[in-house]
Formats: structure tokens, C-alpha cells, sequence
């Protein structure tokens, strides 16, 4: 038995010289010692608790309570799966899924690829006064939902909006957008990719800031082509933003309810129900809150797996460098 | 920076010294133009709605039922606006201000100590990792998620309705956001001087306090203005949470608003500009911010 490690400069380094010191009562063992030893610095901790606990109480808290929620009849009864079995059977929930996931498909897409093409017209040369452009184009992100889809809904308008006038002029039929499934949901994508698109600018922008200027010099002299030293110099380094603009643009467009609660309510029908709508339609207009919190497992569960590939590409950006 | 670069490389390329130059410039002219072009297109995009809706809140119901819409209205009223007045919608926004000013000061208020600890103070690597990923993972969650719990307990409790329910919710639901934004903007400011401060013998608060509280203020700011925004605009949770006037926020003024399918567009769009306002300030105040915020999460995250 030597005596290695009195004092560890690192927490996670007291855990095996555990028997070391008669004095001191021994450091805990493994991995509470790392994650705790707190001994160093109480007033640190002090500092985090609060929001921590306010954590636990908004974000955590009800997590844990939702899975009760979800075993349990809306008289309290515990019903163990019958909740999500339901479920697996309800067609409006299906509707509402598959609803939610096109128009994920539609919109990211969208997104991402008007975002890219803005992100790179700003960030190039010819346009003058950015800052002006960047204040501009983020306008629409920070648009409340419902003023959002409010201000389509009178562009959707058949006689006061502004969406048909370029159709009569080409002698087309003005489209009634909002009372048929399939134009409502074509509406509804562009009033997505109008609102969210300048998320994916912003952070594609930001992504595109970050290459530095003098490896295209560099190209320039090798004898690159623009669209070479596009593909394979600045799309590389902004592959981590492009990560992360794809699952917060997936996000943000499979939960979005004001949208819909601002146009069609849900209509024609129940063809634009979405999770989000049919969530609140079920908690809150029909009174089932157990029965929705078996969908809103559904959507922790997308949100989980986007966030697992946000979190892991922040990882493994952070550790190559 | 990368600006002042791109201008002091087009200075120098204005020079044309021979006649391929010289062709060499023209194209590039094309090509700003183009660029310039569709940016304009994307900005009456973006704005066209805005502008819509502003000018539907001051057309006269002439103009509102004329066919095809009018671009610019041709006998401009108040009348919308009057009645949006008379619905009390001061009471909508008063009550937005509130919850939004107090819910961002509070939220402030908790999470700057907690990203300064994180970012500043020898605690357990792992211990820090594992909340900041949490909180990150949690920025993630939908609101709605946590809306039906939240409503459950909020009802036993019996504190639906009130303001002070909607400035807790408002507050608690930002901190994750907050604290991970926060954190990012502790870790530009490099420690050197506050060591060196701490080392004269100033104390841990004084050092805060005169080196880092000033050099970080301008992203203070600008996190303050995006919460309060984020609290402006909140729409789920005052869904569930608001019943009467007394707690009735903007959005769901504005929801409550909305005509299914008469003409009158007028009242809801000046409610709608109104929304709309503290926003375009707040984007003009916040894009160098922002693109800026954004991009040291992930590259200079350390």
C-alpha cells in the first residue's frame, strides 16, 4: 500500500486511492465520485441548483408524470398499455403521424435548400450591406406562430389574399387554398418553409462564416472550379451546422400548432390534423389528457431520436478539434 | 472581419488593368446583379405578408371587398383599429409585457450563475457535461410535451389563470435555452484577466463585477431581447394555461380574433401588426448577435 494521491487535482483520479488516507474519511468509489465530488467548490454547485431545479420541475417532472398519465385511465385506473394500444388503432392518430412526417419531408428539404442558397448569397461577395439582408431575412423566425399562419390566412384569402392574384393573371381559376386536403396541406408547407427557412439561413450563414478565406485562395491557384471548391471545401465545413439546421428544421415543422390553429383548425375534416393538434384536440377539447399522453410519447420519441443526432454531431465536432 | 476583407478585395478588383480584366469585371457585375436580385425577391418574400397584413388593418371595407385585391389601399381608415382598441387589446399587450419582461428577468437571473459556474468554477467535469447536455437535449423538447402535465398539476393546485403561473412557466421553460446560450458566451471571453483580477486581491463577486459583467453585457442584451421574444410570442402553454382576460396574452388574443369566414380581416391584422412590432425591432437589434451566438456553440465549444 503506497500513499499515491493525497491530494487529486482531478475528482475523477480520487477514486482509487481509496484506502490511501487515515485521516479523511475515504472518497466515495466510481462513478458518483465523479460526477459529485462537489467538495471543492460548494458554492459553484449553489450557483447551478436553481436551474436545475427548475429543470427537473418544468422538464423532468413531467416526463416522469406523463408515463403515470399514460398507465392510467382518465378515473385513475391503472390500465397498464391499453392507452398505447388504443392508439395503434386510432386512425386519427395515424392521420395525424403521417400528417407530421410529410410534412417533415416537404418542409426540411425546403428549408434547407433555401436556407443554403440565401446563406450563400449573403455570405458572398456581391452583396453589399449584410447586416441589413441578415436583419431582413431572419424577420419570420421570430414571428409568433399564430401571427404567423394569421398573416397566411389572409394571403390564403380568395378574394382579400394576396396568393391568387399572380394565378388570374395567368388565367388559372383562383384556388380556395385551405377548404381541400391537398391544397391545405401545400399551403400549409409554404407557410412552414416561410417561417422556418430562416433558421436554416441563419445557422447555415453562421456555418459559412466559420471557413476561413484563404484556403479558397489556395484552391483558386490549384485551379479549382467554384463549384469543386463549393462541394468540396465549404460544404465539409459546414457539415455540423447543416446536421444541426436538418433536425431543427424537422423539428420545429412536425411540432408547430399555431400554424394550423391559425388557418385550417385542423380542416377540411381532420386533414390537417398534426401531432401537436391532435394532442391538444384530445387533452384539452375532448378531455382525454391520459389518452394524449400516449401520443406525446410518440413525439418525445421523434424528438429524442433527432436529439441524439444533434447532441452526438456537437460531440464529435467538439472532440476533433 | 470577413466583411472588411470582402470589401478590401473588391476595391482592389474595380481597377481594370487590361481588356480580359476588363471583361472579367463586367461578368462580375452580371453576377452582383443577379445575387442582388434575388435577394430582393427573398426580402419581399419574407416581408410581403407583414405588409399585407399591416395594410389590410387600414383599408376601408370598400377597398377589403374590392376584386382583385388592391396593393396599396386607395382610401386608407382607421376603423380596424379603433375597434381592436375598443376590444381592449391594450389589456392583451399589458399583459404580455408583463409576463414576458418579468418571465425574461427572472429567467436571467437564474441561468447567468449557473452557465458562470459552469464555465468558470472547478467542478466535476462530468457533472457539468452531463447537465449541459441535458439542458441542451431538453431546449429540444416540444412545449406541448410538458403542457399536459403542467396543466394537470397547475389545476390541482388551482393556480390556472393567474399571471404569476404564466412568469413561472415562462421563466422555468427559457433556463435550459438560456443557460446553454449563456455558456457559450462565457467561454468567449477568455479568463486571463479575471485570473489577473482575482489574483490582485479583488474578490470572486468584484471580478464579475468590473471585468466580466462589462465585456460580456452587448450578448447579455441581446439574450435578454431573444427571451423576451421567445415570451412575446408563446403560444402553447398560454393555450392551456389562460382562460379570461385577466391572463389573456397577444397570441391567444389574436387566435380569439380571427374571423372563419367573414371580411372582417381588418381588427385581426391590427392586432397582428401590433404582435408583429417588437419583433422587427428585435431583428434589427439581434442578427449580428445571432449569427455570431450561433456559431461558437459548435466551433469554439470547448
Amino acid at each position: 500500500m503506497t500513499v499515491q494521491q493525497t491530494v487529486s487535482p482531478l475528482p475523477g483520479q480520487g477514486a482509487s486511492s481509496a484506502n490511501s488516507v487515515n485521516t479523511q474519511p475515504p472518497p466515495p468509489q466510481g462513478m458518483w465520485s465523479e460526477l459529485f465530488n462537489f467538495r471543492d467548490n460548494r458554492l459553484g454547485v449553489m450557483l447551478i441548483v436553481p436551474s436545475l431545479l427548475a429543470l427537473i420541475l418544468v422538464q423532468f417532472y413531467p416526463i416522469v408524470y406523463n408515463f403515470w398519465l399514460i398507465l392510467t385511465s382518465e378515473k385513475g385506473e391503472w390500465i397498464g398499455l391499453a392507452n398505447l394500444s388504443r392508439l395503434t388503432r386510432d386512425t386519427i392518430f395515424h392521420g395525424a403521424l403521417i400528417f407530421s412526417l410529410k410534412m417533415g419531408i416537404v418542409v426540411v428539404p425546403m428549408c434547407l435548400l433555401v436556407g443554403l442558397g440565401l446563406a450563400l448569397l449573403v455570405h458572398s461577395d456581391y452583396a453589399g450591406r449584410k447586416a441589413i439582408w441578415i436583419s431582413i431575412l431572419i424577420i419570420p423566425l421570430m414571428v409568433s406562430e399564430i401571427v404567423a399562419g394569421m398573416m397566411w390566412k389572409i394571403m390564403y384569402h380568395p378574394t382579400l389574399g394576396l396568393v391568387n392574384v399572380p394565378l388570374t393573371a395567368l388565367g388559372i381559376e383562383p384556388i380556395i387554398w385551405l377548404v381541400k386536403a391537398d391544397t391545405a396541406f401545400i399551403a400549409l408547407c409554404v407557410v412552414e418553409v416561410w417561417r422556418i427557412s430562416p433558421l436554416a439561413f441563419l445557422l447555415l450563414y453562421a456555418g459559412l462564416n466559420q471557413v476561413p478565406r484563404d484556403i479558397y485562395e489556395a484552391a483558386a491557384v490549384d485551379g479549382a472550379t467554384r463549384w469543386r471548391a463549393f462541394w468540396d471545401m465549404t460544404l465539409p465545413y459546414i457539415r455540423p451546422m447543416f446536421a444541426i439546421a436538418t433536425i431543427l428544421v424537422f423539428v420545429w415543422s412536425t411540432r408547430t400548432i399555431g400554424t394550423i390553429a391559425a388557418t385550417t383548425q385542423g380542416g377540411p375534416g381532420r386533414a390537417t390534423w398534426n401531432l401537436s393538434w391532435y394532442i391538444y384536440g384530445m387533452s384539452f377539447q375532448r378531455l382525454k389528457p391520459h389518452y394524449a399522453s400516449a401520443a406525446v410519447l410518440v413525439m418525445l420519441l421523434m424528438t429524442y431520436i433527432a436529439g441524439t443526432i444533434f447532441v452526438r454531431y456537437l460531440w464529435v465536432e467538439r472532440r476533433s478539434r | 472581419m470577413a466583411q472588411t476583407e470582402a470589401r478590401e478585395t473588391a476595391t482592389t478588383e474595380t481597377v481594370p488593368q487590361t481588356v480580359e480584366m476588363a471583361v472579367q469585371e463586367r461578368r462580375f457585375n452580371l453576377r452582383k446583379l443577379l445575387v442582388v436580385i434575388v435577394l430582393y425577391l427573398a426580402a419581399f418574400w419574407t416581408l410581403v405578408p407583414m405588409y399585407w397584413v399591416a395594410i389590410s388593418s387600414i383599408k376601408s371595407l370598400r377597398d377589403l371587398a374590392h376584386i382583385p385585391p388592391r396593393f396599396f389601399p386607395t382610401d386608407p381608415r382607421l376603423d380596424a383599429w379603433v375597434t381592436i382598441f375598443e376590444r381592449r387589446i391594450l389589456e392583451n399587450v399589458y399583459n404580455s409585457l408583463v409576463v414576458a419582461t418579468l418571465a425574461t428577468i427572472i429567467c436571467l437571473i437564474i441561468s447567468v450563475p449557473a452557465a458562470y459556474a459552469a464555465t468558470r468554477m472547478r467542478l466535476p467535469f462530468k457533472f457539468v457535461a452531463i447537465v449541459v447536455g441535458l439542458m441542451g437535449l431538453v431546449a429540444l423538447l416540444p412545449p406541448i410535451a410538458s403542457a399536459i402535465p403542467l396543466f394537470l398539476l397547475g389545476s390541482d393546485l388551482g393556480i390556472i389563470d393567474e399571471k404569476y403561473t404564466l412568469i413561472i412557466l415562462y421563466t422555468v421553460l427559457n433556463t435550459a435555452f438560456a443557460v446553454w446560450v449563456l455558456r457559450g458566451t462565457f467561454m468567449d471571453v477568455p479568463m486571463d484577466v479575471e485570473e489577473a483580477a482575482l489574483m490582485d486581491g479583488d474578490t470572486r463577486f468584484g471580478a464579475v463585477r468590473r471585468i466580466l459583467l462589462p465585456l460580456i453585457f452587448p450578448s447579455l442584451f441581446s439574450i435578454a431581447i431573444l427571451l423576451f421574444i421567445f415570451n412575446w410570442n408563446e403560444y402553447i402553454i398560454a393555450l392551456y394555461f389562460v382562460n379570461s382576460m385577466k391572463t389573456m396574452t397577444l397570441p391567444i388574443a389574436i387566435q380569439a380574433q380571427i374571423p372563419q369566414h367573414e371580411l372582417d380581416w381588418g381588427v385581426v391584422s391590427a392586432a397582428g401588426t401590433i404582435a408583429v412590432f417588437p419583433v422587427l425591432v428585435a431583428a434589427f437589434t439581434l442578427q449580428r448577435f445571432l449569427v455570431r451566438g450561433l456559431t461558437f456553440g459548435v466551433a469554439s465549444g470547448q
